[in-house]
């Protein structure tokens, strides 16, 4: 089988069945083919592999690939397929940062929607559902590249049965379309009714929205999913705790109905939804590593770090070992209860001295 | 209406050529984002309820047919 191949098995076989062991003996080899193509293709990669000294074949684990610190991406082209490509996707630019910009290939693109309908339907089932999009739909709209914020819902709306956007978007505002929702709660919320969006969009706007209106609901079924940073509502004293309570009291759903997913635009095609447990997991197709923040070698189980994300799906640019500004810690390996198999970790915080990221992409503030 | 018809229609170009061998993005307007107003459209004309594996797997306008067949649907 050639690399391409043994990566469409890996998005297609079923999710998180992997042990520890087992993945690192699929993975490795499959990210050692795509540095050298990412060495052939990018002059930049090349750099960076030869001041290394690495010698590719020989790499003898997961541990010992080299991390790229997603910062990478806001001064590099890291562009490593030579063909023309599907679109570019970038990072917040907050207050005139460079933003970042990943460079998405239409192989990209394919393997990004597959492998986010095959966590979708390990955590979700194969069920499309009446969709709740919180957000505007600007968000979504294709001009020279779509947003962090776009490229989720655009990635998730593959489980709508049914879109609705909570929010219009009047000259650049985001403004709440009141009997829009009701409507769309009047209709559905009785079934298993699926809403997205950013944490920050949910609460300073939905969440504001609803109590100005004062809009309660009642969808028991109710599954909120959300992402992006929490660095704005920690600054608010809003634990994860208060927000699942507040939202799921105002929709009318539990508290355990309201998911954390944790992913980032350079790993579209990815996310790490909260399971039952409420840890993360990594599916077939990606590995989580924690890395100490001194000297960047792996840690071990409970011990904080930076979060290392390795994603096999981009030939487009170099995912397969990105060190991110996230610090998280690795729980346990093999034995969650929720069943699934592999490494399972918690998202803690962006590292308080890193250059301001924006949470993700949340708020453009001007 | 026939899914060529359909197909057409969503992808704006002429029903004539339309044919089997079409594949996802192949034509620009096969986008991930018109590709689920497409399959919205199929299910409202055909009154069906397609999963999310049928969205995935509809990649040419063989496959469509063929997942279309399993509801039923001579397409």
């Amino acid at each position: 089988m050639n690399i391409d191949q043994q990566i469409d098995q890996l998005i297609s076989e079923p999710q998180y069945q992997f042990t520890d062991a087992e993945k690192e003996k699929r993975l490795l080899p499959v990210i050692r083919e795509q540095l050298k193509s990412h060495y052939r293709n990018n002059r930049h990669v090349k750099s960076w592999l030869d001041k290394l000294a690495l010698d590719i074949d020989r790499i003898p684990s997961l541990a010992a690939v080299p991390p790229l610190p997603t910062q990478m991406f806001k001064y590099f082209d890291l562009q490593t397929s030579p063909g023309e490509l599907q679109r570019i996707l970038y990072s917040s630019s907050t207050s005139g940062q460079t933003p970042s910009r990943i460079p998405i290939s239409p192989l990209t693109a394919q393997r990004q929607t597959k492998a986010l309908a095959a966590i979708i339907k390990n955590h979700f089932g194969a069920k499309r559902r009446p969709f709740l999009a919180i957000d505007s739909p600007a968000s979504n709209r294709e001009a020279r590249g779509i947003t962090a914020r776009g490229a989720a819902i655009r990635g998730f709306s593959i489980l709508a049965r049914e879109m609705v956007y909570a929010f219009d978007d009047h000259d650049g505002r985001m403004v709440f379309n009141e009997e829009r929702v009701r409507d769309f709660f009047r209709r559905h919320q009785a079934e298993e009714v699926f809403a997205l969006g950013f944490t920050f969009v949910i609460w300073s706007e939905f969440r504001k929205a609803l109590l100005d209106a004062n809009l309660r609901f009642h969808c028991p079924n109710l599954v909120l999913v959300h992402g992006g940073g929490w660095k704005k509502l920690r600054a608010q004293s809003v634990s994860k705790e208060v927000f699942s309570g507040t939202l799921a009291g105002l929709l009318g759903s539990r508290p355990e109905n309201v998911l954390d997913y944790y992913g980032m635009v350079e790993q579209t095609g990815i996310v790490f939804i909260d399971c039952v447990a409420g840890h993360k997991h990594a599916p077939n197709f990606a590995e989580v590593k924690i890395r100490n923040y001194l000297t960047l070698e792996e840690n071990g189980i409970g011990q904080p770090g930076y979060i290392e994300i390795m994603n096999l799906l981009p030939d487009s640019y170099p995912g397969m070992s990105i060190l991110t500004e996230d610090v998280g810690e690795i729980l346990g390996a093999d034995d969650c209860p929720c069943g699934r198999k592999g490494k399972y970790f918690v998202f803690r915080s962006r590292l308080e001295k890193s250059e301001a990221r924006g949470c993700g992409d949340t708020f453009r503030e001007n | 209406m026939t899914v060529e018809q359909i197909f057409s229609e969503c992808f704006n170009i002429p029903v004539e050529q339309v044919h089997d061998n079409i594949k996802y993005q192949e034509i620009e307007k096969w986008d991930s984002l018109n590709h689920l107003k497409f399959t919205a459209r199929l299910e409202e004309v055909y009154d069906i309820e397609l999963d999310m594996d049928d969205i995935i797997n509809m990649s040419s306008v063989k496959k469509i047919r063929e997942i279309l067949q399993n509801y039923g649907v001579a397409a």
